[in-house]
């Protein structure tokens, strides 16, 4: 048995090349998520069993599996296709988003289904994974107002960042999955969708 | 020096013949006698180790007490020191001309997820140095009550000091002069929850003169 051993000195063994895409796809997905997390421990809590840092590795196992594309060691991640929430709450059809400076604004239509209720909520998230920051609307957006509107953080004027749309029941127990609005380059730079 | 895994008997402290035993942070140390050298000479490169651990220690230690709230998360197993100095030492360092500085732009005091209130600005005005920041928070890591910590570095005793704190909320915080100081060259802040669980990390805050 060994009880000795030096932390300073690198294994020799080399690690396989299975273990490297892994552990790349890991690293990408923890660094675009672990500033959610909040948001997460939120809209992932019932596929967690109430559990916030179950949810957290739910939300994770589902981006590494679906979120990412390329071949190691040019992996990266594909932001439509991360889920920030999910559920079985009918979402809503976006109609349009204006960006005037650090104004977002949405329009949106939803259709009529035994499962979704006037007072449900609409949240916007913007986010910048560069910055490590995120937003989201202040004041509470309900599903038949059809309009949502947020302020920017400041620290996107000069950034790039995502926009994600989700709906939550008024109880905030039920979650639909989250729609990819976008990504846009702060009202410093030009817009690009 | 080498550290090691309970054996049957678990670890041991005291002197047992040339051997110590002791125990830091919960970490089981055996560690050898020193053995002295005194006409020891060193190679360039240990000696340019040397310069720049000095260099990075010297600025960093008269804030340690603040390091312990900016780096508290990495205190487990290592000091507040160690873990910024760990943080600064690739980061904040820079060579010209065979000589060691620090980055003053890069310096971090502080590493978390907390965000930063943004629009951080300084400036001089007669009364001292105004500090002041953005106050909105935007619903995601950050509240009303966040700690904000100001440190700033006086070139003339080419030292670090930290005036106070101020919270979120207040959005400005003005450092007063002391006449027998010299100018202020650079000022940074951070955030720590009001907890003390999450900090953000540090910026660097550009002084603009508005006496003219």
């Amino acid at each position: 048995m060994e009880y000795f051993y030096d932390g300073t000195k690198p294994k020799k063994k080399e690690k396989s090349h299975g273990k490297l895409v892994v552990q790349q796809r890991m690293r990408l997905a923890m660094g675009f998520l672990h500033p959610l997390r909040p948001i997460i421990a939120e809209t992932w809590l019932l596929q967690g069993d109430g559990n916030k840092s179950k949810a957290f590795g739910r939300a994770l196992k589902k981006l590494m599996q679906d979120g990412i594309e390329g071949q190691y060691p040019e992996q990266y991640i594909l932001p439509d296709r991360v889920a920030i929430s999910l559920g079985l709450l009918p979402g809503v059809t976006i109609e349009e988003v204006a960006i005037s400076e650090q104004l977002v604004e949405v329009y949106f239509s939803s259709n009529e289904n035994p499962l979704s209720r006037n007072t449900d909520e609409v949240v916007l998230i913007a986010y910048s994974p560069e910055l490590q920051m995120a937003g989201k609307n202040e004041r509470t957006y309900y599903r038949k107002e059809e309009y949502l509107a947020m302020e920017l953080p400041v620290h996107f004027a000069d950034g790039f960042f995502h926009l994600y749309l989700y709906v939550r029941s008024a109880k905030g127990n039920q979650y639909s999955k989250s729609i990819y609005l976008g990504g846009f380059e702060g009202y410093r730079g030009s817009n690009r969708q | 020096m080498g550290t090691f895994k309970k054996g049957i008997n678990g670890s041991f402290s005291g002197k047992t013949g040339s051997i110590i035993g002791s125990k830091w942070k919960s970490i089981p140390y055996m560690k050898g006698l020193p053995r002295l050298k005194k006409h020891a000479t060193f190679s360039e490169a240990q000696l340019k180790q040397q310069e720049k651990f000095k260099l990075l220690l010297d600025f960093l230690m008269p804030i340690h007490r603040l390091l312990a709230i900016g780096f508290r998360q990495y205190l487990n197993r290592q000091t507040q020191l160690n873990a910024a100095m760990k943080g600064n030492y690739d980061l904040a360092l820079y060579e010209e001309e065979g000589k060691t500085y620090v980055n003053f732009r890069k310096v971090q005091f502080s590493q978390g997820v907390l965000f930063t209130p943004g629009n951080e600005q300084a400036k001089y005005t007669p009364e001292g140095i105004e500090v002041s920041w953005h106050t909105k928070t935007y619903g995601v890591r950050g509240d009303n009550d966040d700690q904000v910590y100001i440190v700033f570095y006086q070139e003339d005793e080419a030292r670090l000091y930290m005036p106070g704190s101020a919270i979120r909320s207040d959005g400005h915080y003005l450092i007063k002069i002391d006449k027998q100081w010299g100018p202020i060259q650079h000022v940074w802040l951070f955030l720590c929850s009001t907890r003390g669980k999450e900090v953000s990390r540090t910026v660097y805050v550009p002084i603009t003169d508005s006496r003219q």
